[in-house]
């Protein structure tokens, strides 16, 4: 027994120490030492081709491009068309300005070089237009070559930054420059990746698990249920009927979306240390955030599945609800509070969806402010309070980052609150009353809070793994009249909306059929024959079956559209 | 067997079930640090062009609030102090032949000592070579900004 208790003690002190090690020096570790047989271009030996190590580098492709389309003009180490480079042409050639390709009489398929000549690319004082490898990525790509210009691939645009960047010193394998990352890596600035979360992320997983074990191990214990509650005991009554806190019964559904609203407001508000609200701002911090801060990624991810799983639980919610006929008064008036949060919650999920500002979320933003100038009267004044103009610009981004971080926010936390209170208020989770007789069977508020830290850990590891794994999706900076780049798929949660504009009229499709539909869902109660009380506590009560057909039916077609909107 | 026990099953499961929690919290804590080391904000330069030696105005004296530095041209070449008050870093102004701190009333000479406090220590002076095709550069290194 001893030993047994020893070697438990030990396992945690060593996880730590393990733990530690990965979290605090977290580093790229991964760095291969490249091959030592090849060398690089030397720079005499100029002009020739710019031998690779396999598997060539994005650096080492853009060197590729850069000896058959740059260095012409921009010389063979990015100093520019300098008087020392021009010495290397043909004597005929050595004056550009004043020779027969690029002179005054250029023939056809020439062109005629600009008197400022072509800059360096490298070197102290190079590159002053340009602070992100996105800027100059982009650059490369519409201005590049200067004759014919825009025959460069996009791909070829950033193996071409990547090398510049390299000839400045300042390039980082360890990272793949494309639209997605490359607004976070400065030209003139070393960046210092953070090094790989999962580590850490795991072994945090880890203790927490093995805190859930000690916790289920500590409700065998006896005396567990008659100790004095702390604080977090006492926000919870002191008994419930044990028919309230069945797993099958509540699918747990409310719990957990109250926990992914807890941590969505805490990554939330970590976002908020590094997101910055402006047009030109906000899709370039969001890369910082993702590539450079370290843990970003992770907290990001977080914050994005938690806002996708908290729409999924609460449609599991709603849908518990309605096949057991729980909102049969006294719970109507706490169904319809549950609706608007449902309602509260889309409107955060596409505020927040709209704060990315980039490519991804451009056709999303114009359909739906458009679809409020559908709306008669109203619609034109709705639009402009909405955008805070007559087209999306600076004033739409911090209108939507105030609505996501504090006035949805601010009535989603209230309506929240205000619908945990009638829960209580209502008598509990609906349950049968007692069979004549019959005391009704209790647990204490130890086993409950118990359940919940339980479901807590579990929803919360489960969380972590999948934010470890499946990053948030992300797209390149929206860029003023943009090209038609631009994702036109709906966020997924909007999806059947999508479907639905698609069959006409976008005021009715679009506007008047959701409404119609959330406000049938909440007429439920109040129209239909409610399940009694003997049936409560139940799934599929004979008492609400109209009601079940009508919601289900309801549900099930968003559902259906939303499947075929993601198909499609 | 219980009685062999140095402390009971249920403390110790107690005691287990914090530390493991604590300890994810404490690294999670420790993620918190990390995340906040980040800084977003790129340095300042510290290599101003401050454009042809020809161009330099013939009063002799080229403020570049910027920076912020002034630059006098004197007998013996350039001289350049920075702007950067010693007390609490207001930006001083040129007010007759000395500069003066417009938030506590701190006063320096040309030469960027100390005429008058708060302020004790005397303006920075900072660093002005001639590039190869006759720029005037000015390195602001050690400026403490």
């Amino acid at each position: 027994m001893r030993s047994r208790l020893r070697s438990y003690r030990l396992l945690p002190v060593l996880l730590i120490l393990i733990g530690g090690l990965f979290l605090f020096t977290g580093t790229v570790s991964a760095t291969p030492p490249p091959e030592q047989n090849l060398v690089s271009t030397p720079v005499i030996d100029r002009p020739g081709p710019v031998p690779t190590v396999y598997p060539p580098s994005q650096s080492d492709n853009g060197a590729q491009v850069y000896w058959g389309m740059c260095q012409d003009c921009h010389g063979d180490h990015g100093q520019g068309l300098d008087a020392e480079w021009r010495s290397t042409f043909a004597p005929s050639s050595r004056d550009c300005w004043e020779s027969g390709c690029h002179g005054e009489d250029a023939p056809e398929n020439s062109f005629i070089l600009p008197k400022t000549g072509a800059p360096a690319l490298a070197g102290p004082g190079a590159l002053p237009r340009f602070s992100t490898s996105f800027e100059l990525g982009t650059y490369i790509y519409e201005i590049m070559p200067f004759s014919p210009t825009g025959s460069l691939t996009q791909d070829q645009a950033w193996e071409l930054t990547a090398y510049i960047l390299d000839l400045n010193d300042k390039g980082s394998p360890e990272i793949t420059l494309s639209g997605t990352n490359s607004a976070a890596i400065l030209v003139h600035q070393e960046v210092k990746l953070p090094g790989t979360a999962l580590p850490g992320i795991l072994i945090l997983a880890l203790f927490l698990v093995l805190g859930a074990v000690y916790i289920v191990q500590l409700s065998t214990q006896p005396d567990s249920e008659t100790r004095r509650g702390n604080f977090y005991h006492h926000l919870h009554p002191a008994t419930i009927p044990q028919a309230q806190s069945r797993f099958s019964f509540t699918l747990g559904a409310g719990g957990l979306a109250i926990f992914f609203s807890l941590v969505l407001l805490i990554t939330g508000a970590l976002e908020m240390y590094y997101y910055l609200p402006t047009p030109g701002g906000a899709a370039e911090s969001i890369q910082v955030i993702t590539e450079l801060v370290p843990f970003g990624k992770v907290i990001r991810n977080l914050h994005y599945w938690s806002a996708q799983l908290l729409v999924i639980t609460m449609m599991v919610h709603l849908v518990r609800i309605i096949l057991t006929g729980a909102y049969a008064p006294p719970r109507r008036f706490n169904f319809v509070l549950g609706l608007i949060l449902l309602v509260l919650i889309l409107l955060q999920d596409f505020t927040g969806y709209v704060l990315r500002w980039d490519e991804g979320i451009r056709w999303a933003l114009v359909v739906g402010t458009n679809l409020l100038k559908t709306i008669p009267g109203i619609g034109e004044g709705l639009f402009r309070f909405v955008i805070g103009g007559s087209e999306p610009g600076a004033p739409t981004l911090i209108r939507f980052y105030a609505w996501h971080i504090f006035g949805l926010t601010l009535a989603v936390a209230c309506i929240t609150a205000w619908h945990i209170f009638k829960v209580r208020r209502d008598g509990g989770i609906s349950t049968p009353p007692p069979a004549r007789g019959e005391k009704t069977k209790r647990i204490p508020r130890a086993e409950l809070v118990r359940k919940e830290i339980i479901a807590m850990i579990i929803a919360g590891v489960i969380l972590l793994l999948i934010s470890v794994f499946i990053p948030a999706p992300i797209d390149q900076p929206l860029v003023e009249n943009g090209s038609l780049v631009g994702d036109s798929q709906a966020p997924w949660f909007f999806l059947w909306i999508q479907e639905t504009l698609q069959w006409g009229d976008p005021f009715l499709w679009g506007v008047m059929l959701p409404l119609v539909a959330v406000v049938l869902l909440g007429l439920l109660p109040y129209i239909l024959p409610n399940a009694k009380q003997e049936e409560w506590g139940r799934w599929l009560p004979p008492g609400n079956r109209l009601g079940q057909i009508v919601g289900l039916s309801i549900i099930a077609i968003i559902f259906l559209l939303t499947l075929f909107g993601w198909l499609r | 067997m219980t009685e062999e026990l140095s402390f009971p099953r249920r403390d110790f499961l107690l005691l287990s079930a914090k530390l493991s929690l604590g300890l994810a919290g404490l690294l999670g804590l420790g993620g918190l640090v990390r995340y906040f080391s980040h800084e977003p904000a790129g340095k300042a330069p510290s290599r101003y062009d401050l454009g042809l030696i020809d161009d330099f105005p013939v009063s002799g004296e080229l403020i570049r609030l910027d920076i912020p530095a002034i630059i006098f041209k004197t007998a013996n070449g350039f001289q350049a102090y920075s702007l950067v008050c010693t007390h609490l870093g207001c930006t001083v102004e040129k007010v007759g032949d000395n500069l003066s701190c417009p938030c506590h009333g701190s006063e320096f000479d040309c030469g960027g000592r100390v005429l008058k406090g708060p302020a004790t220590k005397r303006l920075h002076e900072l660093e002005v070579t001639i590039s190869g095709d006759g720029i005037l550069i000015l390195q602001t290194v050690g400026m403490g900004k």
